[in-house]
C-alpha cells in the first residue's frame, strides 16, 4: 500500500525520487541488479515506499529474455533461459557456494535429477562458467551444460 | 419487463426454434441480476462497480446497474462470439445460471486462456506479505500480492498477482495528491515471484511473509479466469482504500463463491488487516518466513569469531586477506564480503564495473571452499498475532482527569510490539481529548501524523533515527498548529533501544514558538509486556524551558487490550506537575 502522506510536508521535500519504474533491471551480464533511488529521509516521509506502484504490466507467458542471445545448448527451455538471464548474480552467488534457492531452481528448470552431485560438479567448475566479467546468461548456460555433460 | 430483456427474447425466439417453448422469465424468476456472485464479478459495492475502464460494461449505465449488465452480456453472447474471450468468467457463470443458454448458443471456451492456464498448472495460492522497510516507518503498513503456485515446488519461478498504480511521477507533492484522491490507474500484473523478492526482500530489505492459502485448483481456475478477464482493465487507485491489498480480496471473492472479505473494508485497507480477514475467513493453511536481506547479513556476521577484522578486511577491500583467516571464519567471511558488496551496489556506492570486478574475485575464492554453511536467522513472530490495528482508549490520572483517544491506524511507542517491527512507529489521525475536573472537554492533541523511526546502529549497519509529527496540540492553555522533527541516533544496549535524538517543536498560533531539545530516551518489548522511559528538555525560542520526564509500562491483555501505566514529571521554569495515568487500549 502506497502511504503517503498529506500535501503539507510534501513542500519540505523537493526531490521525492519515488517511481520504481525506472530501476535498471535489464541485461545479460552479471552486475544487473535493482538499484536503489536515492532518497532522502524526508522524500521517504513524503513518497514513503515504492508499494504499489510499478512500472511494467505483463501478463501471460512470457518466453525467453528481451535482447539476450540464446544459448546453444539449451533448446526450448526459454523459462531457464530467462531465469538465468534475471538473476545471473544471484546464480553465480549459489554456484559458488555449493547450494542455494536460484540454483535448485535452475536445475530443476533444466531437469537435473540429481541436484547435490549436479552443484558440487558446478560448484568445482566455477572459474570456467563464471570465466570474465562480461560472461552473458547464454554462455553461462552453455557452460554448465558443457560442465555437467 | 424492460426494452433489453423484451428484445433478447423476441432475438431468441425468432433464431432459435428450440427456445420457443422455453420459459425464459428464469432470469427474472430468480433475480439472476441480482445475485451475490453477479455483484462479485462486476466488482459492485455500495451502488457501483468499482472498475473504472469503460470496456468493463456492455450496458450504457453498468456501472451502476448491474440488471442492465446482465441482459447486455446476454445479448453479447448471443451476438458475438469474442466475448467468450473477453468476459470468461462472466459467460461460464452465467451457462451455469441459465442452462437453456446451451440450446441458444454452444459455449466455446477461450484458447488463449486455456494456454495460459495450462502453462500455470496452479495447485495453489499463496498470499505474500512484504512487511515494514527498515528505517521507513511510513511503509510499515507493507504491501501484499498473490502468488500462484504450479506443482513442482519451484516458487521462485511461480507467478506473482500484484495490484499496483502505474505513475511515473516525481514531484511528491502531485503524487501525494493523485495518490490519496484516485488519480492513478490501479491494475493487476503478473510477474515471476522472483522479481518481487528481489525488489522487497534484498532491495527494500524487507521480510517477507508467505501464508498458504487452502484454495483448491478449481477455485483458483476461477480466480485466474477473473483476472484474464480484467487483465486490460483497471480501477482508480486509491491509497487508504482501494489499494493494492484490498483488491486482491475481490479475485479471493470471486474464486470461492461463499467468501465475503470487501464488506469489511470502507474507508481503509491495511494490508495487516486484509489478511487477518482471510485468516479468519479460515483460508490460511500454513505460513513460511522469508529473511529480509538485512537479516541474511546479520545472521552470517553472528557466525564470525574475529568479527573486527574481518570487517576492516571488507571495508578495506583487502580481500585476498580472507585466505588468511582461520577456516570457519574464512567461509563466513566471504559470504559476508559478497553480500555486502551487493548492498553496496544496490546502494549506489560502486560502479557496476567494479563491483563485477571485486564479485567474480570473490565468488572465484569462495568456490574453493567448502559447501555453504548454514547460519540461524530468528524468525519474528507472526505479524497476524500483532494487535489490530484501530484503537480507543480511556485513561484517568491522579488528578481526575479523564482521557479519551482513538486512532483508526496504527502503532506507536506505548503498544506492545508483538508482531510488529521494533522500533517503527506510525500514527494516523490519532485525536485524544481530555476532561480535567470541574473543566468542559477539550481537545489534548491531534496528530494528523506522527511517524517515529528507531532503528538500530551496529558494527554493520549505521542508520539514522528520525520522527516527524504533525498537528494540533494544547499548549499553555490554547490549541496551536504543531510541526515537530526529531533525528538522532539509536543503539542495542541489552536488545533495549536506546536513543539519543534531537527534537525541534515548531507552534504556531498568532505568532511561531520554536523550540530545541536534547531528547533520549530506551524501550523494550517482550511479548505482551512493553517498557521504557524518555527524558527531554525544550528550550523555547521565548526563553522558557520545560523539562519532561516519563516511565511507562504497557500490558497486553489479549490481541484486543492491553493497559497502559504511566508516570510523568513536567517541569516549566520552576513549577513541577507530577501526574500518574492508567489508560486502557481497546483495539479493533
Amino acid at each position: 500500500m502506497k502511504k503517503i502522506i498529506i500535501s503539507g510536508l510534501s513542500i519540505l521535500a523537493l526531490n521525492s525520487s519515488l517511481s520504481a519504474a525506472g530501476h535498471p533491471n535489464t541485461g545479460c551480464g552479471l552486475g544487473s541488479m535493482l538499484i536503489e533511488n536515492q532518497s532522502t529521509v524526508l522524500a521517504q516521509v513524503v513518497a514513503v515506499t515504492i508499494n504499489g506502484i510499478s512500472g511494467n504490466q505483463t501478463f501471460g507467458i512470457t518466453s525467453g529474455s528481451v535482447g539476450c542471445s540464446k544459448p546453444a545448448k539449451l533448446a526450448l527451455n526459454d523459462q531457464a533461459q530467462k531465469f538465468v538471464a534475471d538473476n545471473m548474480d544471484a546464480l553465480a552467488i549459489d554456484v559458488a557456494a555449493g547450494e542455494g534457492e536460484n540454483l535448485d531452481t535452475f536445475l530443476s528448470l533444466v531437469k537435473v535429477e540429481d541436484k547435490a552431485v549436479a552443484s558440487a560438479k558446478l560448484k568445482q567448475d566455477f572459474a570456467k562458467i563464471y570465466s570474465s566479467s562480461d560472461v552473458t546468461s547464454a554462455q553461462v548456460i552453455d557452460n554448465i551444460i558443457n560442465s555437467l555433460s | 419487463m424492460n426494452r433489453r430483456r423484451i428484445f433478447f427474447l423476441l432475438y431468441l425466439s425468432f433464431f432459435s426454434s428450440s427456445v420457443f417453448s422455453f420459459d425464459f422469465t428464469i432470469v427474472e424468476d430468480n433475480k439472476i441480476y441480482s445475485d451475490k456472485y453477479w455483484y462479485k464479478l462486476l466488482h459492485y459495492k455500495n451502488g457501483k462497480s468499482e472498475i473504472d475502464s469503460q470496456e468493463f460494461f456492455l450496458a450504457k449505465d453498468g456501472k451502476t446497474n448491474p440488471k442492465a449488465e446482465l441482459f447486455a452480456t446476454l445479448d453479447a453472447i448471443v451476438d458475438d462470439n469474442s466475448t467468450f474471450c473477453r468476459f470468461p468468467s462472466r459467460v461460464e457463470w452465467l451457462y451455469q445460471k441459465i442452462p437453456l443458454l446451451h440450446k441458444i448458443k454452444s459455449y466455446t471456451s477461450c484458447p488463449p486462456l486455456e494456454k495460459i492456464l495450462k502453462s500455470y498448472n496452479a495447485q495453489s495460492v499463496v498470499l505474500v506479505f512484504p512487511t515494514a522497510h527498515i528505517n521507513s516507518p511510513a511503509s510499515m503498513f507493507g504491501h501484499s500480492f498473490l502468488r500462484i503456485d504450479s506443482d513442482n515446488n519451484l516458487s521462485l519461478t511461480s507467478n506473482a498477482i500484484n495490484y499496483a498504480a502505474k505513475t511515473r511521477e516525481s514531484n511528491g507533492l502531485i503524487f501525494a495528491y493523485q495518490g490519496l484522491f484516485g488519480g492513478y490507474e490501479g491494475r493487476y500484473s503478473i510477474l515471476p515471484y522472483y522479481k518481487k523478492i528481489k525488489e522487497y526482500n534484498h532491495l527494500e530489505r524487507r521480510d517477507i511473509w508467505e501464508y498458504r492459502l487452502n484454495l483448491t485448483p478449481k477455485e483458483i481456475k476461477k480466480l485466474l479466469t477473473h483476472l484474464y478477464e480484467l487483465k486490460d482493465l483497471y480501477a482508480d487507485y486509491y491509497f487508504f482504500s482501494e489499494n493494492c491489498s484490498y483488491n486482491l480480496l475481490w479475485l479471493l471473492e470471486v474464486a470461492r463463491d461463499d467468501l465475503k472479505l470487501v464488506d469489511n473494508f470502507s474507508y481503509k485497507a491495511i494490508p495487516i488487516d486484509t489478511i487477518r480477514k482471510v485468516y479468519e475467513a479460515g483460508l490460511i493453511e500454513s505460513e513460511n518466513f522469508r529473511a529480509s536481506k538485512t537479516k541474511e547479513i546479520e545472521a552470517i556476521f553472528e557466525m564470525i569469531d574475529e568479527q573486527r577484522e574481518v570487517l576492516d578486511i571488507i571495508d578495506s577491500k583487502r580481500y585476498e586477506d580472507l585466505e588468511k583467516l582461520k577456516n570457519s571464519d574464512k567461509v563466513y567471511g566471504y559470504d559476508l564480503a559478497i553480500e555486502l558488496l551487493r548492498l553496496k551496489r544496490s546502494k549506489r556506492n560502486i560502479d557496476k564495473k567494479s563491483y563485477v570486478k571485486d564479485l567474480l574475485s570473490l565468488l572465484r575464492g569462495r568456490s574453493k571452499l567448502e559447501k555453504k554453511k548454514a547460519y540461524k536467522i530468528k524468525k519474528p513472530p507472526n505479524p497476524l498475532l500483532g494487535h489490530k490495528s484501530e484503537r480507543l482508549s480511556i485513561a484517568l490520572d491522579n488528578k481526575d482527569t479523564f482521557s479519551f483517544g482513538y486512532k483508526p491506524a496504527f502503532h506507536d511507542f506505548y503498544d506492545v510490539d508483538y508482531g510488529f517491527i521494533g522500533g517503527s512507529y506510525i500514527n494516523f489521525f490519532h485525536l485524544q481529548l481530555k476532561k480535567e475536573k470541574k473543566e468542559k472537554l477539550k481537545l489534548e492533541k491531534f496528530d494528523l501524523v506522527n511517524i517515529r523511526s528507531l532503528s538500530i546502529r551496529d558494527q554493520i549497519f549505521k542508520p539514522l533515527s528520525w520522527g516527524v509529527s504533525f498537528g494540533l496540540d494544547d499548549f499553555r492553555d490554547s490549541i496551536h498548529g504543531l510541526l515537530n522533527l526529531e533525528v538522532g541516533l539509536s543503539y542495542a544496549i541489552e536488545s533495549f533501544y536506546t536513543f539519543f535524538m534531537l527534537k525541534s517543536d515548531l507552534y504556531m498560533r498568532k505568532k511561531a514558538i520554536v523550540s530545541i531539545a536534547p531528547k533520549v530516551g530506551i524501550v523494550k518489548s517482550f511479548k505482551n509486556l512493553k517498557i521504557g522511559a524518555l527524558s527531554y528538555k525544550d528550550f523555547f525560542s521565548d526563553g522558557i524551558t520545560k523539562e519532561h520526564h516519563e516511565i511507562f509500562t504497557t500490558y497486553q491483555l489479549n490481541q484486543n487490550l492491553a493497559l497502559n501505566l504511566k508516570y510523568d514529571i513536567d517541569k516549566i521554569e520552576q513549577k513541577e506537575e507530577r501526574k500518574t495515568k492508567v489508560s486502557l487500549y481497546y483495539y479493533f
